[in-house]
């Protein structure tokens, strides 16, 4: 397990972004209909169960990681560990009138670029990693059910939008950038004392796109998909004195397929491996006795199978139900899952009041990467246009054990 | 569209917001850095004899013991030596010898020449001569004003049973601008008789060369001026058999030294050995007389600076060499031969010197008494004359703190600049199943050899369990260890090696113990490393 596993992880995997996200846009459908839209969306959140953000931060930032920081994350593990980041930016245009003679039915177009990666992990994999197998002297670390994926790509596609309720589908083409991902289904290593023999058991799965090209280059074409958006909302009952709104929604995002080029390796390993070291043939020839990666990869019989195969985008499905009240006072519960190792169910609760143009909630959830996060959202109405903040990691995110950091910033303007 | 105004600002935002997180994604910091202790095996081999000495060197008797048997060619005298047929050139020249103009009509003969050279072989003097390889250049000009056809014969050559002719055509010149061409022969396989058109001469090369007018032509008016020139050059002759006689010569051999790699490695210590046979052979395979008179062999050890002078008879004695039997088409070569042993020489002395030289120096006498042959000495392209040492050792011995030597340079990740290996330990395990034990001692040395630093290594590589039939009959199992410290490692990186020592102490330093084919150390090397995640560059 290297540095670019909990780099990866570390780098993008996440966002819970509230409920009353699982629409389009910001503005409520009543005052927005028929409006030609242009909506700019960045979100990016880190989060972790165990793993403090001083770790996450320092693999992101790069330098040192002292041993007391990789110390103080390794004495806050438990016995199964999630992390993930997500970084997304889109943008969308909604326009027209009517489509296919549908009132109200606009056409949209949309571009992302999308970084995510999760993964879950026992307490061993993490020292292991970060200590070092010194410590496992005459021990067993135990790697069993750990996963990593990340998955970087950027889509383009059309759809369409019902202005009236808020309802959309989109189409997406999607270019794969870079994939790496590791599932351990049974994994173990056993190092003998004073190092005289690693006992591996490892049966996984191990998949990576073409490493002949710069994978961390945007221009990069490593494979090819389609992808799937969409939402639709049910009405629960008519308006009455109270209520504006009552209504369950569900969702949707980028759910699709990668075929990752020819260029991508895979390996599959089922086997136990005794390491007793490089055998040579003669102690008194070791002159051009390489020490390294690739020679470590041979002596393991790890050889990697080159090919193109297809893999599920990280996409995300939610159920939502809000409500809103006559004097502007607004809740929504949200149930999300994302496709990445280490993500469990998300609940999201948020309550807030609209104060004229401006919107300002708090929010409370549990799941996704993390633990129990509080924040809050926010909207502003300028002219034509409006800005969304939404904060769903605040109460954990500053501090020594700070654990998350998440930010959406939405820049909508409606003509 | 409403609102188109404030639609392009609105627009423009979102581009740039768009475009600054897109070059916020571009950054590529670098990466995280940090410390973890890695454990685990590094290398596992079996050293057994062989890893020292070649599998051809060691002849292994039924019970198993071993014995060394050295071959090295002292000195040897091949044909370059004995015969060297340098490269000749011939010239003819024809030009009238009045001033002329006199006319010659078409096919006229105006060349016509027999003649016979000489090739220059000193001391030597051949009768025949059959080539491996050679070419026969023939350059003819013209300064005739007609083509010109010309005919270069030899007469006591053949080739494949036939004889030997070249013709070539030369179009019209004139003394200012002669007409010129070259042909090429190949000569392998080409028979010579060098004893001329009488048969009673040496090194003598029978030619005829004739020029005609083109009959074909006009013919030519010739004066004195117009001359017609050919020069045949025969270049790089090899001879695959020769016979004549090769002269009463001497032929001094050395003095010379040659390396000896059997001990290689072994740079200081006492090697006693229980017994040591050696056999000086003389070779001769050429067909002459000879009589060779060894000056001085000598042992030289370089790292020690000892050198041992061979003492025996043969040292100074002259030794009288047959000539070989020619077979017509091969030989068999007459061989001369001597044993050495403790009784008779030093040659113990000798071997227990652990030389990596021999020096040596001699002297050949050709035909030390005339030519008794009548001219039918003879070599082959394959015929030598080469004297062998070959060394039998028993191998029963003492070892006192016999040294070997290894240098070697892994072949690390990273660079001097940046690299993840930071410091570490050597552990050595060691199951030694042979009658001796090992003390190793590590160096770093740069590519000069010139010592840097010194690892300390605790621990001994204890000799296998001796029983009193001097045989080891229970391996034991022996650990060492070494530490490398950051600035050795760093050293490593710096283009330093590390000179590895074994020092062999036999069990019993009272008797000599027997090596056996079956002997092994097994030998696993782990390592405690100190090692930074992303540290290499």
């Amino acid at each position: 397990m290297n540095s670019r596993w909990w780099g990866g992880a570390a780098l993008f995997a996440l966002p819970l972004l509230a409920a009353g996200q699982e629409r389009v846009g910001l503005f409520a459908q009543d005052t927005a209909s028929y409006c030609t839209r242009i909506l700019v969306d960045g979100a990016y959140e880190m989060d972790a169960n165990a793993v403090y953000n001083e770790l996450l931060l320092g693999l992101l930032n790069g330098g040192y990681l002292d041993r007391e920081l990789r110390q103080r994350s390794s004495d806050a593990l438990r016995g199964m560990n999630r992390l993930g980041q997500v970084m997304q930016l889109r943008a969308t245009v909604i326009a027209g009138d009517s489509v296919f003679r549908h009132p109200g039915l606009q056409w949209s177009v949309s571009a992302s670029h999308q970084d995510q990666g999760g993964m879950r992990f026992r307490p061993d994999v993490y020292d292991l990693t970060f200590f070092g197998n010194a410590a496992y002297e005459d021990r067993t670390a135990e790697l069993s059910g750990s996963a990593y994926e990340r998955q970087q790509f950027q889509t383009i596609g059309l759809g369409l939008y019902w202005a009236r309720t808020g309802d959309h589908v989109r189409l997406d083409f999607v270019k794969g950038q870079s994939l790496s991902a590791v599932d351990l289904d049974d994994a173990t290593l056993y190092t003998a004392p004073d190092g005289r023999r690693l006992d591996v058991r490892l049966n996984g799965t191990y998949w990576q796109s073409d490493t002949a090209v710069n994978g961390s280059d945007l221009r990069t074409f490593n494979g090819s998909g389609f992808a799937v958006s969409f939402s639709h909302g049910y009405i629960l009952g008519p308006e009455n004195g109270r209520h504006v709104r009552n209504r369950i929604t569900a969702s949707v995002e980028d759910l699709g397929l990668i075929r990752w080029n020819g260029g991508s390796q895979r390996l599959q390993q089922d086997t136990s491996y005794s390491y007793e070291g490089l055998r040579v043939d003669n102690i008194f020839d070791l002159d051009g006795l390489v020490l390294g990666e690739e020679t470590a990869q041979d002596t393991l019989g790890l050889h990697f199978e080159q090919g193109a195969y297809w893999r599920v985008m990280p996409y995300r499905a939610a159920l939502a139900y809000d409500m809103q009240w006559r004097a502007g006072w607004r809740w929504a519960f949200t149930l999300s899952q994302r496709y990445l190792p280490g993500y469990m169910p998300l609940y999201h609760l948020e309550a807030g009041k609209s104060l004229g143009h401006p919107f300002i909630g708090l929010s409370g959830q549990y799941g996704g990467f993390g633990d129990l996060r509080a924040g809050l959202r926010a909207a502003f109405q300028m002219g034509p246009a409006r800005l969304g903040l939404t904060l769903p990691n605040l109460a954990t995110a500053f501090g020594e054990k700070s654990r998350g950091l998440a930010a959406r910033i939405t820049l909508e303007a409606c003509f | 569209m409403k609102n188109a105004r404030p639609c392009v600002r609105v627009a423009s935002l979102a581009i740039v917001i768009v475009a600054a997180s897109f070059s916020g994604c571009r950054k590529d910091p670098k990466e995280a850095q940090w410390d973890v202790d890695l454990l685990g095996p590094l290398v596992i081999t079996t050293f057994t004899l062989n890893d020292l000495i070649a599998d051809s060197l060691l002849e292994t008797a039924p019970d198993g013991s071993l014995t060394l048997l050295y071959r090295s060619e002292l000195f040897g005298l091949r044909l370059d030596t004995v015969l060297n047929v340098p490269d000749t050139s011939i010239a003819y020249r024809y030009g009238l010898p009045i001033p002329g103009p006199v006319n010659f009509a078409a096919g006229t003969t105006v060349v016509s020449q027999i003649g016979t050279s000489t090739l220059d072989v000193d001391d030597v003097q051949l009768r025949t001569l059959h080539l491996r390889s050679g070419q026969l250049s023939v350059s003819l000009t013209n300064m005739v004003a007609s083509t010109v056809i010309s005919t270069f014969q030899l007469p006591g050559a053949t080739y494949l049973g036939q004889p030997v002719a070249i013709t070539q055509s030369v179009g019209p010149g004139s003394p200012l601008s002669p007409a010129v061409d070259q042909i090429l022969r190949d000569l392998s396989s080409h028979q010579f008789d060098l004893r001329g058109p009488d048969l009673d001469q040496v090194n003598a090369l029978s030619t005829e060369f004739n020029v005609q007018l083109d009959p074909n032509g006009n013919g030519a008016p010739v004066t004195s001026q117009d001359s017609v020139i050919a020069i045949a050059s025969y270049l790089g002759l090899v001879p695959q058999y020769a016979e004549g006689y090769f002269g009463q010569r001497s032929i001094a051999v050395g003095p010379e030294v040659t390396d000896v790699d059997v001990f290689a490695g072994i740079t200081s210590g006492v090697l006693d050995l229980e017994q040591v046979t050696a056999r000086i052979k003389v070779i001769n395979g050429i067909g002459v007389d000879g009589r060779i008179r060894i000056n001085a062999l000598t042992s030289i050890n370089t790292s020690t600076g000892v050198s041992v002078p061979l003492t025996h008879t043969i040292v100074g004695d002259p030794i009288n060499l047959n000539r070989a039997q020619d077979l017509g088409g091969s030989f068999q070569p007459s061989v001369w031969q001597t044993t050495l042993d403790g009784g008779n020489s030093n040659i113990d002395v000798f071997v227990e010197n652990l030389p990596n030289q021999l020096n040596y120096e001699a002297e050949l006498e050709v035909n030390p008494l005339g030519d008794i042959s009548n001219g039918h000495d003879f070599l082959y392209y394959e015929s030598a004359l080469s004297a062998q040492l070959e060394v039998e050792i028993p191998l029963r011995l003492i070892a006192t703190d016999l040294t070997l030597e290894n240098v070697v340079r892994p072949e690390l990740p990273g660079s001097a600049e940046g690299h993840a290996l930071l410091n570490g330990d050597l552990r050595l395990f060691a199951t030694n199943g042979f009658p001796f034990s090992a003390e190793l001692r590590m160096d770093l040395v740069d590519p000069d050899g010139v010592v840097l630093n010194s690892i300390p290594v605790t621990g001994l590589v204890e000799a296998g369990v001796v029983g009193s039939n001097g045989l080891v009959h229970t391996p034991i199992l022996s650990r060492c260890d070494a530490v490398l410290t950051e600035s050795q490692v760093d050293l490593l990186y710096a283009d330093a090696r590390i000179r590895l020592r074994a020092v062999f102490n036999t069990a019993d330093q009272t008797q000599h113990l027997p090596l056996l084919a079956s002997y092994k150390m097994d030998l696993q090397v782990t390592t405690g490393t100190h090692y930074l995640v992303n540290g290499d560059e």
